[in-house]
């Protein structure tokens, strides 16, 4: 156990201590609730109590593995009433008392104590739940994508105390973006509608829709504090991105690309998730000028960023192949391939995706196919260990340490 | 050895073959009670598509396969979605326990999707009418929640009962009693009572009137109510016509009428024989019994033991139980109709003897009767009575128990008669007083008899037609197999300070099992567990009001979806579906439980804008109640009740024997 300890420290000290997570959207969208992107930074978030601290939790049908990274193996399970259980994002409160992970088989959100390691509720909600949000310290927001509905849960009384309907047609997949700058309000995209949503986060209800055109929806959402614009994909065809003055909240402009977009930390920069590349866009223009892209052979998805050397890397899971890329992102080139496994890829999927989540030095990523999730060392840029799980785990999230 | 002596050695001689047919009677009524039922009435135990079900396309035809008794006639209409007839004739298989009943399909499919209802009506080889309904759908469209109800609340078994049948049937056994009792207590009782004494001749002239009007009347009613019974069941088939009674002469029911109505036109023939003197006494009274037996047998042969338990076994209890009722109801008719105008023929002096020598000679027969009747009438109700509450919740169960009373009722009057009225016979013996002194005294007494053995009659008169009633009526154990199926499990509960939610589901396999913590607002609500047959189709009902302590629960809408998600605790069953608002404001959805097991069913939904979710415990189980009639396959031999009805009616078969025993012994001891 001391050289786990020791190895932490060591990778804290080489990475610099910052880590920011930012992922695609399936397969848990546990950069939803990344502070980067939302404004909100890792200082806010309290730590996790000893039980669960420095810890990832692997949400597999049957089991909820725990998983030592410095080690790189199961510490422990979570199986009492995990039953055939599919999960959407997993998200820690900021105080890291607790877990929230939306578990849609049976339409719920787990909760779980991370002291005790237990699930102390299943809270009812609507089916069909991917996202959730962790817009205050008081509130998770889950949405129901057969119903377009946001589920508000108290994260104290883990009791649902308000839905919030923001689609307009009652379903579709939808997200939050929420930022300090934009105080009570809050904007839901739905791929069912062709605009952005206004929430009144207080009131608990949509009070208007910023109509974005005729066709599509909207998904992938992100702001840039610089600017005050938010962004909105245009889903369903439509191949472009429309951009928002929160101020005004009047569309300003259009860019001609799709995907998501993912702010980095020192909130200079979008990073844009194409097929088979990532793009760099500048998030302090009023035009969002493209910075340049990078080829991501593979496939990117779940790309978490990681500064180390006054320079600022992006670690991203392939879909298509069984490697997570390394980019250095101010030199716009793939620096690293690492093996992490390989990923289901149903001949019918439209689109593959694949999770990943980062914290204190650590890059995780589920191998659904091989039953196993890799956990690889940020700063060395090296595989720790394929920790065998059970197959089938789609989501990771890790309690970071104390800080 | 004189000609007394002569003629009580005769006498007998002639009552060991009676206690030896008791002691048979004894043996097989243990075995029989011992035995396990095989069979059962005939009831729709599947089809195909089966109730609730969901196919893709519509079938070329539908089948109905029914359990216990065969199908004499079926008739079925399946009403397609625009309300339509789709089915064709209904065509009954050779083992006559599978109905098909073709389909017309639509030239345009998309016109054929929705939902299918089916009502069939069956007669049973019993000569019931069983009647039911069930819905498919077709195609992804849901089951109608009021449709899944209508049919439900047919699937249980009809308690109406035709007035004509059941006065016909009634009629019939009062008939049958009188034509089986009657020949033989004059044979046993009367006759040599009224030989004995001096003015035999003119008393046994009189008897021969007497009872030739008796059985000829019993011989008339007998053909009348066997013709009504006959015409109530053909109507079954379609209104009265030739063209009907040619159809139901055709099927096994029908063919069973005709020799029963062969039966008794012979019966009728004998009587004529008997009573214009071109047969012997003996002759005569001998084939009278025997032919009403004979009907009596085709009477058992479709009775609801033959069909529901076991042909033979049924049957053989039913004949017995209908001939321990001949000899003791038959025999007072006798007595009340025929002895009194021998007693009044014979000279005052002689009265004393030849009622008392009735009454003794006759006590031996009901007491043998009584015996039989009692402990088959116990062995019946061990069939078809599951359980004491069955006695006052159907009408088979309210008939049986006015039926217990009055027997009991008969049963005192018949001590009196026997007890008190004979020792009073014995000690104003006419040997020991003057003729006018015993006269006066005889007068008296006699008189006091007639009216007690008339009044018992009256009382048993009642009884048979209650029996008509009774064999007329689905058995209780019918009724209780059916009985809650139609019925909605309401479970309340206060979801929040100010809202109450409202659970009705069902139909229900069971009573629900109850916890403290919930509101019990009916029967079969009373807790927490909902037990229901898997593959039902199961309605939920959800209405949310304002709580008691907050309002006066007034209905109130839910601002968000209400759903349903049910999980099998065991395995991998989930179903999610939102409930559709009904017209009564109410949230309903009809949902099929398929895994046998438990089950957690979460009802969610936002009434007041406040979002609530409640999680109720299911249980799906065919064992017990689970299938409507696996009560009925073993019969209702497994309560409690029945095996106390069994060994009541065993120890009444032994201690009636015993008594019937001790009573021939004194007989031959006083003779």
């Amino acid at each position: 156990m001391d050289t786990s300890i020791d190895r932490r420290r060591l990778v804290q000290g080489l990475s610099g201590g910052f880590v920011v997570g930012l992922a695609g959207c399936l397969g848990g969208d546990e950069d939803e609730d990344d502070p980067a992107e939302n404004g909100d930074t890792n200082d806010e978030n309290g730590s996790a109590e000893d039980g669960s601290a420095g810890l990832a939790y692997a949400f597999g049908p049957e089991t909820i593995a725990l998983i030592d990274p410095s080690e790189g193996e199961v510490v422990d399970e979570l199986a009492d009433g995990v039953d055939g259980y599919t999960y959407g994002d997993a998200v820690l409160t900021n105080d890291g008392n607790y877990l929230f992970v939306i578990e849609d088989s049976l339409s719920q959100v787990l909760v779980i104590d991370t002291a005790s390691r237990e699930i102390t509720a299943e809270v009812a909600i609507g089916p069909g739940g991917t996202h959730m949000y962790h817009p205050n310290d008081e509130e998770m927001w889950a949405h129901s994508d057969a119903e377009g509905t946001f589920y508000v849960i108290d994260t104290s009384s883990h009791e649902v105390v308000e839905t919030v309907e923001a689609g307009l047609d009652g379903e579709g997949h939808g997200k939050l973006l929420y930022h300090d700058d934009f105080g009570s309000t809050g904007y839901a995209t739905n791929v069912n509608d062709a605009a952005a949503h206004v929430i009144d986060m207080d009131a608990y209800e949509r009070v208007d829709s910023i109509e974005l055109g005729d066709e599509g929806g909207t998904h992938y959402k992100a702001y840039s504090p610089q600017t005050g614009l938010a962004y909105f994909e245009r889903s369903g065809g439509v191949g472009t991105t429309a951009v928002v003055d929160t101020e005004t909240n009047e569309v300003v402009d259009e860019l001609e690309f799709t995907g998501g977009l993912y702010l980095t930390p020192d909130e200079e920069r979008l990073g844009n998730i194409g097929e088979s590349e990532i793009r760099l866009l500048d998030a302090t223009s009023e035009t969002t000028d493209e910075i340049g892209s990078v080829t991501v052979e593979g496939g990117p998805d779940a790309l978490e960023y990681y500064e180390a050397d006054d320079t600022l890397y992006g670690f991203t899971a392939n879909t298509m192949t069984p490697e997570a890329a390394v980019i250095d992102l101010d030199d716009l080139s793939v620096v690293d391939h690492i093996d992490a496994g390989s990923i289901e890829q149903p001949e019918d999927a439209h689109s593959l995706h694949r999770s990943a989540v980062s914290g204190d030095g650590y890059f995780f990523t589920p191998a659904d196919a091989d039953g196993t999730v890799a956990v690889i060392d940020m700063a060395a840029r090296e595989l720790i260990e394929h920790v065998p799980v059970e197959e089938g785990v789609g989501t990771v999230q890790y309690v970071p340490e104390s800080e | 050895m004189s000609a007394d002596e002569s003629l009580e050695c005769k006498r007998r001689s002639g009552l060991r073959p009676a206690w030896g047919l008791v002691a048979l009677a004894v043996a097989a009524l243990i075995l029989t009670s011992l035995a396990t039922p095989v069979a059962a009435h005939a009831y729709l135990s599947d089809s195909d598509p089966a109730n609730g079900e969901q196919i893709d396309a519509v079938p070329d035809e539908i089948t109905l396969s029914f359990s216990g008794d065969g199908v004499q006639v079926a008739d079925a209409t399946v009403t397609g979605p625009d309300g339509a007839d789709v089915s064709g004739a209904a065509e009954i298989d050779d083992d006559s326990q599978l109905v098909r009943v073709p389909i017309e399909r639509s030239a345009d499919e998309d016109d054929a999707e929705g939902l299918y209802s089916v009502e069939w009506e069956i007669l049973a080889d019993d000569g019931h009418t069983v009647s039911g309904s069930f819905v498919f759908s077709v195609g992804d469209k849901p089951l109608d929640r009021d449709a899944v109800l209508e049919a439900h609340e047919d699937e249980g078994p009809d308690e109406d009962v035709s007035p004509v049948a059941a006065g016909a049937k009634g009629l019939l056994l009062i008939a049958l009693v009188c034509l089986i009792g009657a020949p033989i207590t004059a044979v046993v009782a009367v006759y040599p009572a009224v030989s004995r004494v001096e003015s035999s001749f003119r008393s046994l002239r009189t008897v021969d009137r007497r009872l030739g009007r008796v059985l000829a009347t019993a011989g008339a009613v007998l053909f009348g109510s066997v013709l009504t019974l006959g015409l109530v069941r053909a109507t079954s088939i379609g209104s009265l016509s030739l063209e009907t009674l040619v159809r139901f002469a055709d099927t096994p029911l029908g063919r069973e009428w005709l020799v029963q109505v062969g039966l008794t036109a012979l019966l009728g023939v004998i009587l004529v024989g008997g009573l214009t003197g071109r047969l012997p006494r003996r002759g005569w009274l001998a084939g009278t019994a025997v032919g009403a037996a004979f009907v009596g047998a085709t009477v058992g042969w479709t009775s609801h033991s033959a069909t529901a338990i076991d042909r033979f076994q049924g049957a053989a209890i039913d004949i017995a139980h209908l001939g321990g009722a001949g000899l003791w109801v038959g025999g007072l008719v006798v007595l009340a109709l025929v002895v009194p105008a021998a007693l009044r023929e014979a000279k005052p002096v002689d009265r004393n003897d030849l009622a008392a020598g009735t009454i003794r000679r006759y006590s031996l027969l009901a007491l043998a009767g009584v015996t039989l009747a009692g402990a088959t009438g116990l062995v019946l109700a061990s069939w078809h009575v599951p359980s004491l509450a069955a006695l006052t919740d159907s009408l088979y169960g309210l008939s049986l128990s006015a039926k217990s009373l009055l027997v009991l009722l008969a049963l005192g009057l018949g001590g009196l008669t026997r007890f008190v009225l004979l020792s009073r016979l014995a000690e104003h013996s006419s040997r020991e007083f003057t003729a006018a002194a015993a006269a006066d005294i005889d007068t008296d007494t006699v008189s006091t008899f007639v009216r007690a053995v008339r009044f018992e009659v009256a009382v048993l008169v009642a009884v048979l037609l209650i029996s008509g009633l009774l064999t007329s009526a689905p058995t209780a154990a019918v009724v209780d197999d059916g009985a809650g199926d139609s019925e909605l499990a309401t479970i309340e509960r206060e979801v929040t300070d100010d809202v109450a939610l409202e659970l009705q589901a069902g139909p229900t396999a069971g009573s629900a099992t109850g916890t403290a913590d919930e509101t019990e607002n009916s029967d079969r609500s009373n807790g927490q567990q909902l037990r229901v047959r898997p593959g039902d189709p199961i309605v939920f009902d959800v209405t949310f009001a304002s709580s008691a302590a907050a309002g006066d629960g007034e209905r109130i809408d839910s601002d968000g979806p209400v759903r349903l998600l049910a999980t099998a605790t065991e395995g991998d069953r989930t179903i999610n579906v939102e409930l559709e608002e009904t017209a009564g404001g109410t949230y309903a959805t009809v949902q099929t439980l398929p895994v046998e097991g438990d089950w957690e069913v979460r009802l969610t939904g936002s009434p007041n804008d406040e979002f609530v979710s409640e999680t109720y415990d299911v249980r799906v189980e065919t064992a017990e109640t689970g299938d409507a009639h696996a009560d009925h396959d073993s019969g209702a031999t497994g309560s409690p009740l029945s095996l106390l009805l069994q060994f009541g009616a065993v120890a009444i078969a032994v201690v009636g024997s015993v008594a019937v025993a001790v009573e021939a012994t004194r007989f031959r001891e006083r003779a």
